[in-house]
């Protein structure tokens, strides 16, 4: 990143290569639409690139970019509360290597991604990004611009809401 | 028995929070409830759920998309930096001010002479070819290319064809594989794109020219897909792109 700051920004493609499969995934748990999901991870690397300058050495990259994931997530939904009301976002979204998968699992997911899409939109990215992206809440803190306290005790209490929707709403059974 | 409480110790027992008195007195007491014990395999599994959930990949087109931006803004980056470094000699050579003018007037010439040309008859096309900026080739493959040209000559796909061999930059091979893909019904831009694809260096280029063929259904250019997809030297997303076109073809057949 720090050629990319420096000026060099055709080294962006390795940072792309590395971290895009991330972001992508981070955008589509909490949208769950791939479309949507794709459009906003080149939008990110776009952004990227013309933000550089505020990249600082000492930074953690990872956590740096992903303030910019959620700051293009947020400005989407913020442009598009203005719009016609589109699509609503259930139409989820069962991955392509189901296929190679069992049943059972493949099933899992579903009704995972089922039970996450009931969350708030707060609750969705503290998890997403605490418990699939595992980033520690020291880095998610600085993104989302909690205390690490109070992330602790938000991802703490939708964890337990996420099986109370599997168990309840969704009636999964384990 | 409050188990939201036995709940709360169940969490921090799984992310590792929780002293080892508390984790005893939580096992002892899921032991001894058959409720707590649901709860327990239930929060366990959703653990081993999240941790296990599959990594879903983007479509090629993510990649390609970002590839073509990177080039265009790299490109138009290193257009300014020269125009700037040129600013800062002008500073530094005040006594050479007449010189610079000149160098202006015959550089605002060269310019004004390149639009003019865009705007001219299509027998200029190989000319236009030959300027040094690749954002100028592209603008006059476009132009002279556009929807609207319904009739296009032999000679102007020749032009393009050695525009995909010969230039140099990925950039304007791409928009030549893109012109080029209007085109797939002539035998000769089949020939071509099939050719190119040995000659091709950049993974970009090489995809969108499957993507091209992938179009038309042609015994061919299935036999081409084929060989690219057993060949273990092509980029990864060369591969997959070459096989997604082979099963949308082939689906096609059916």
């Amino acid at each position: 990143m720090k050629a990319v700051a420096a000026g060099d920004i055709r080294k962006a493609s390795m940072l792309f290569d590395r971290y895009h499969v991330n972001v992508y995934n981070y955008l589509m748990k909490v949208n769950q639409n791939r479309m949507l999901a794709e459009d906003l991870t080149q939008n990110v690397f776009e952004k990227m690139i013309k933000y550089k300058s505020s990249f600082q050495d000492q930074q953690n990259f990872k956590g740096w970019l992903f303030t910019i994931v959620r700051n293009a997530n947020i400005d989407h939904h913020r442009k598009r509360k203005y719009q016609s009301i589109d699509d609503s976002y259930l139409e989820m979204a069962t991955c392509d290597n189901d296929a190679h998968r069992n049943m059972e699992v493949a099933e899992q997911n579903k009704y995972l991604m089922e039970a996450i899409n009931r969350l708030t939109a707060e609750e969705k990215e503290i998890l997403v990004l605490t418990k699939f992206e595992k980033m520690k809440y020291s880095e998610v803190a600085k993104i989302t611009g909690m205390s690490e306290s109070n992330l602790k005790v938000k991802a703490h209490r939708s964890i337990k809401k996420l099986r109370a929707i599997l168990i309840n709403d969704i009636k999964y059974e384990y | 028995m409050n188990i939201s409480h036995w709940e709360d110790k169940m969490i921090l027992a799984l992310e590792g929070d929780l002293n080892q008195t508390d984790q005893a007195e939580l096992m002892l007491q899921i032991s001894k409830d058959e409720n707590l014990t649901e709860i327990w395999e239930n929060y366990q599994e959703l653990y081993s759920d999240i941790d296990l959930f599959p990594i879903d990949q983007p479509s090629l087109k993510v990649k390609h998309n970002f590839s073509k931006w990177l080039e265009d803004e790299s490109e138009s980056l290193d257009d300014q930096t020269s125009e700037v470094k040129f600013v800062k000699l002008l500073t530094w050579k005040r006594w050479a001010s007449v010189a610079a003018i000149f160098i202006c007037v015959f550089g605002f010439w060269q310019v004004y002479n390149q639009n003019q040309q865009l705007g001219s008859s299509l027998a200029n096309l190989e000319s236009m070819m030959k300027v040094q900026s690749p954002t100028e080739r592209i603008k006059a493959i476009r132009v002279n290319y556009n929807q609207e040209q319904t009739d296009v000559d032999d000679k102007m796909i020749d032009v393009l064809i050695n525009v995909l061999f010969a230039d140099l930059s990925s950039n304007v091979r791409l928009a030549a594989v893109e012109t080029l893909s209007d085109y797939i019904d002539r035998p000769d831009v089949r020939t071509a794109l099939i050719k190119s694809i040995a000659t091709e260096k950049d993974g970009g280029v090489k995809l969108a020219i499957v993507l091209s063929l992938g179009q038309i259904q042609n015994e061919e250019i299935k036999s081409t897909l084929e060989n690219i997809v057993n060949d273990d030297s092509q980029e990864k997303y060369v591969i997959d792109g070459a096989h997604m076109q082979l099963i949308r073809l082939d689906k096609v057949d059916i």
